[in-house]
């Protein structure tokens, strides 16, 4: 699904420098649940974005379902990721002026979908989420932890083939957190294919691969089975 | 995709309530302007709309010089251009204002007593023609019936007044009499016309009346082509396809031929023809809608949206930050750049229909507050208009894209893991916050600006309300007497004036043309033989007077003695001032006594005395030479008189005497009078009414941009929360954070004072140049209406960062 070569980015400001990926290579297959693991600093989370099309490379190569996306612009690169990708993130970044369904809902209106198939789609979603109790609520009414279901919900709701996981336990307790980790898990099963960034070892337990970075580099692959 | 825009819009704007507010709040109040604007415009474009035809029909004018015009006609021309003018359908012609104030009275019959109407309006002079231009609805009789001597034709509403239980064709063929002296019979009844018109005319009688008698003269004045009044109206329509510039070149033509042949070769003067549709706004022709004043509202309109608009750019850029997460998710999940302009253009455009709502509400609140800019016979109810509804949704659209568009973009363009992570452009210190200082220094040089002009037209009002005029006009009081018909030598206002000095109270009386100064224009041509050498000088004021007179408006004589009144005398006495005896060329006050002048009333006149220089038009102009006749109780139909105390309280009892003794002389008339100092203030009506604007205009200004400031101070209060802690925890005292906050804002608004200064002087030396006499333009008034904008500033500034500055610092940073 995902093969990256030689991958450079580098981010500058007036006086310094930062080499955040230098010369990376990576590459994820169709189902895979992979880990990416390293210290603060390290360049997973600039790996991530560029693999979540949120971001560019500054030279190398990035094939997409053997398409070669390096150089896409943002509106392809929307376009990509809208249909093929979902997101969870440490801080949920949810939106506090929708509810928790229209928050779920979202995707689905960027994509498109009809309003009747919404609404079976999002109620699916919270379902599977445990959350549909809450449907109304807007985040600041909810838990930590219900709002990462909220937040699993929405990133799956579009069925992506993709999900992209950036430190989704890091502000949960031990339950929640286990409760995310099983549904990504669960999520794998059924085929998605799972890219996570964590700094929890129990977490990157869960994933059958691990990555593991320095200096922008891929310094150890650790397969789990 | 649009529902789900419009519920995010409504969340925000209720989450962020007090920006909310203030974007509502000013929006509103220039939506508001700008709608009364709209309607005053729309009404003042109706003019001249409704008849068929409109654009064959033109107003017959004089140029009597270059620049010199008068919208009406000699009382002869009409039917000279009727008889040889080609490519003509119909030519009208009417005086108006004839009598102002009529009285109408129904004759005793049989069945009925005698019935009396006094102060009935719109009363005109008309032939049968007028309704082939105006358009009008018949109920009984026609136009014809107009070409008849003594006939008249009433309006449906008059008609129902006169004979409430006549129904209308039995209403033709009654007796109306005009004044006790014009009798009628009506031979016709028309509609009453409902749209907006110049000429508000209801009572016509037939023109004949006064042009087959001698009633014509005391109305305009003798039927020469020279002789022109602004009440002899003509009206004209074109054959469909006749050309205007030929039609204008014969009536040239008439009227060059038979000034010829009357004799008055030198007198430039001759007929024009202008468009129906320009009689309402030529303001040189007497119209009523002045387009500059319009375009004074539009302007005010259009800064204090201008001004409202830059709060609304100003805090949602500021806060933009704030939602700069909302962005980043909402591009993570597959919205792009247009989407998201788009739903930030619907949270504007909410925001403006929620402004508009308010607009609606603070509507009759301005409308009250620029009344005297609103045009008569505008009412209040003209809102309800399917016109006025397109225009608000159109303003809505525009303001929404005008006001919404930087910000949306400036908000799409946030990169998603920038504006994920919080680290966005904008955010506090940033390279868009020029952009915000420009705006605010923008807003403030506005409201500097107005607040000096505000100033400066004060001090000039202040001014020429009481520099000296050369003559008095406290404790005195003055009024017209209806006396129009009456040219008898005799006549009521002498009684009425003798009755007035018996009055105890009174110190004198006097009967005159006119008070020195008043709202109008009264001038001759006078020569004088130097030697044998002719001198003429046009454009000399005229008043006639009384030996009255001087004492009463304290007139002062240089040389000579008061003029005597002597009814039988051939050679009246005269009075000159100072400025027409230099013109003259007299050397001295005492070399003119004794001296002749032709001209004004009389062939001959001999100057008896030389008066100081007074003012006879307001301070805008220069002191005019002026000459003062006798009074051969022929054109005097002014009577003023003076208190013999000074209690205000004494002064209400004196004039219910005089009223008493008024009404005794003239039934039926209105006691109409005015303190002469009130009088000379309405010389400066339009400069009050300036004034009175600008005052708004300035507050609204000042108030819509300390809300601005005010949202800002919130939001950068907000901002620097844990900033104010650690600097407190550091040891800061509250003054040094209230300075930290405000210091910035305060050399933008001293940039802005800097900045407004010169625009300032412009416009208030323009606008002072219209005086003759003017108030010093002092330096002290631009540090004085910078620190007064200053302090209310500071005001605004502290008492919002307070909250800030005196926060517990552990709290905060626990927060944090």
């Amino acid at each position: 699904m995902i093969e990256i070569k030689n991958l450079n980015k580098i981010y500058r400001t007036d006086e310094i420098e930062t080499t955040a990926l230098n010369d990376i290579s990576v590459e994820v297959k169709d189902g895979e649940f992979v880990a990416i693991m390293g210290p603060s600093g390290c360049g997973k989370s600039t790996l991530l974005n560029i693999v979540g099309l949120l971001d560019n490379p500054d030279s190398g190569s990035f094939l997409f379902n053997g398409q070669e996306i390096a150089h896409f612009n943002e509106r392809q690169r929307s376009d990509l990721r809208k249909h093929n990708i979902g997101f969870v993130f440490q801080s949920f970044n949810l939106i506090d002026e929708l509810t928790v369904y229209e928050n779920v809902e979202l995707p689905l209106i960027y994509t498109g979908v009809k309003s009747d198939e919404r609404k079976i789609r999002v109620e699916a979603a919270l379902d599977k989420m445990q959350i549909m109790h809450r449907r109304n609520h807007y985040p600041q009414q909810l838990s930590g932890g219900q709002q990462q279901r909220v937040a699993v919900a929405r990133a799956v709701v579009n069925k992506p083939k993709l999900i992209l996981a950036d430190e989704p336990t890091g502000n949960l307790d031990s339950k929640n957190g286990g409760e995310v980790m099983e549904m990504l898990t669960s999520l794998n099963e059924q085929g998605t294919t799972i890219v996570m960034v964590t700094h929890s070892e129990h977490d990157a337990q869960f994933s059958h691969r691990i990555i593991r970075m320095l200096d922008g580099q891929t310094v150890m692959e650790n397969i789990l089975i | 995709m649009f529902r789900n825009y419009f519920k995010t819009a409504y969340r925000s704007l209720k989450k962020n309530k007090a920006t909310s507010l203030i974007n509502v709040l000013g929006l509103s109040i220039g939506i508001s302007a700008a709608l009364i604007i709209f309607l005053i415009i729309q009404h003042e474009n109706s003019f001249g709309k409704w008849e068929s035809n409109k654009e064959n029909i033109f107003r017959v004018y004089t140029q009597w010089s270059k620049d010199g015009t008068n919208p009406g006609i000699s009382t002869v021309a009409p039917k000279e251009i009727a008889n040889k003018v080609t490519g003509l359908d119909a030519v009208a012609h009417f005086i108006r204002n004839a009598m102002d104030d009529a009285t109408i009275e129904i004759p005793k019959t049989q069945s009925k007593p005698r019935k009396v109407f006094n102060s009935i309006k719109g009363v005109v002079f008309a032939d049968a023609d007028y309704f082939n231009i105006f358009d009008t609805k018949w109920i009984g009789g026609n136009s014809q019936s107009l070409n008849k001597l003594n006939n008249v034709v009433l309006s449906a509403s008059d008609a129902r007044l006169f004979f409430p239980d006549i129904s209308f064709p039995n209403i033709i063929g009654q007796q109306l009499i005009f004044n006790d002296s014009i009798k009628t019979i009506v031979s016709g009844v028309v509609a009453d016309n409902n749209y907006t018109t110049d000429f508000k005319n209801k009572i016509f009688i037939s023109l004949k009346t006064a042009t087959e008698t001698s009633l014509i003269n005391s109305l305009v004045g003798n039927p020469l082509w020279t002789n022109v009044s602004d009440a002899s109206q003509c009206f004209v329509r074109l054959h469909n396809g006749s050309s205007s510039e030929n039609v204008a070149k014969q009536i040239k033509n008439i009227f060059e031929s038979n000034i010829k042949k009357e004799g008055s070769e030198d007198f430039v003067n001759y007929g024009r023809l202008q468009p129906l549709s320009n009689v309402h706004f030529n303001t040189l022709l007497n119209g009523d809608g002045a387009k500059k004043n319009l375009r004074n509202i539009a302007l005010l309109a259009g800064v204090l949206i201008l001004l409202a608009g830059i709060n609304f750019v100003n805090l949602t850029t500021a806060q933009a930050s704030l939602r700069a997460k909302e962005v980043g998710v909402r591009k993570t999940f597959g919205s792009d750049k247009k989407q998201i302009i788009m739903q930030f253009l619907s949270e504007t455009f909410l925001l403006m229909i929620l402004s508009t709502i308010l607009a609606l509400l603070l509507y009759p609140i301005l409308f009250r507050l620029f009344k005297d800019f609103i045009p008569e016979g505008m009412p209040i109810t003209t809102i309800f208009q399917p016109l006025a509804a397109i225009y608000l949704l159109v303003l809505i659209v525009v303001l929404t894209l005008l006001a919404g568009i930087y910000p949306s973009l400036v908000l799409s363009r946030y990169r998603p893991i920038q504006a994920l992570r919080g680290v966005v452009k904008g955010n506090g210190k940033s390279d868009k916050i020029w952009l915000r200082q420009s705006l605010i220094v923008f807003q403030f040089i506005i409201a500097q600006v107005f607040l000096i002009i505000v100033f400066v037209v004060g001090k000039q009002i202040h001014y020429v309300l009481n520099k000296d005029m050369g003559f008095k006009k406290d404790a005195i009081v003055s009024f017209y007497t209806p006396d129009w018909s009456d040219r008898s030598k005799y006549k009521k206002i002498n009684v009425l004036a003798n009755e007035i000095k018996r009055i105890s109270g009174i110190k004198d009386v006097s009967i005159a043309s006119g008070t020195p100064a008043f709202n109008g224009w009264n001038s001759t041509r006078l020569t004088y033989s130097d030697k044998g050498v002719e001198k003429e000088f046009k454009n000399v004021h005229v008043r006639t007077i009384d030996n009255n007179y001087l004492d009463v408006f304290g007139l002062k004589m240089l040389a000579g003695s008061n003029v005597k009144i002597d009814t039988s005398a051939k050679i009246p006495d005269v009075l000159i001032n100072e400025t027409l005896m230099k013109q003259i060329g007299f050397a001295s006050a005492k070399d003119a006594v004794g001296n002749y002048l032709r001209g004004g009333n009389a062939d001959s006149s001999k100057i008896v005395g030389v008066v100081k220089d007074f003012s006879t038009m307001s301070l805008m102009s220069a002191v005019q030479p002026t000459i003062l006749f006798a009074n051969d109780f022929g054109y005097a139909n002014t009577l003023a008189f003076s208190f013999s105390t000074n209690n205000p309280e004494d002064w209400n009892k004196t004039i219910k005497k005089v009223e008493t003794a008024f009404n005794k002389l003239y039934v039926g008339k209105t006691f109409d009078y005015n303190f002469y100092d009130k009088t000379i203030e309405s010389l400066y009506q339009s400069q009050i009414r300036l004034s009175t604007l600008l005052k708004w205009a300035t507050g609204l200004s000042i108030f819509i941009s300390c809300m601005g400031l005010i949202g800002l101070v919130m939001f950068m209060a907000n901002q620097r929360t844990k900033e104010i802690g650690i600097r407190k925890v550091l040891g800061a005292s509250i003054p040094q954070i209230l300075r930290l906050l405000s210091n910035n804002l305060i050399g933008l608004i001293v940039l802005a004072s800097v900045v407004a200064f010169p625009i300032a002087w412009f416009f208030s030396h323009s606008w002072l140049q219209d005086f003759s006499y003017k108030t010093t333009l002092s330096w002290w008034i631009f540090p004085v209406c910078a620190v007064g904008m200053l302090l209310i500033a500071l005001a605004i500034l502290w008492s919002w960062s307070l909250k800030a500055a005196k926060a517990n610092p552990a709290k905060v940073l626990r927060t944090e």
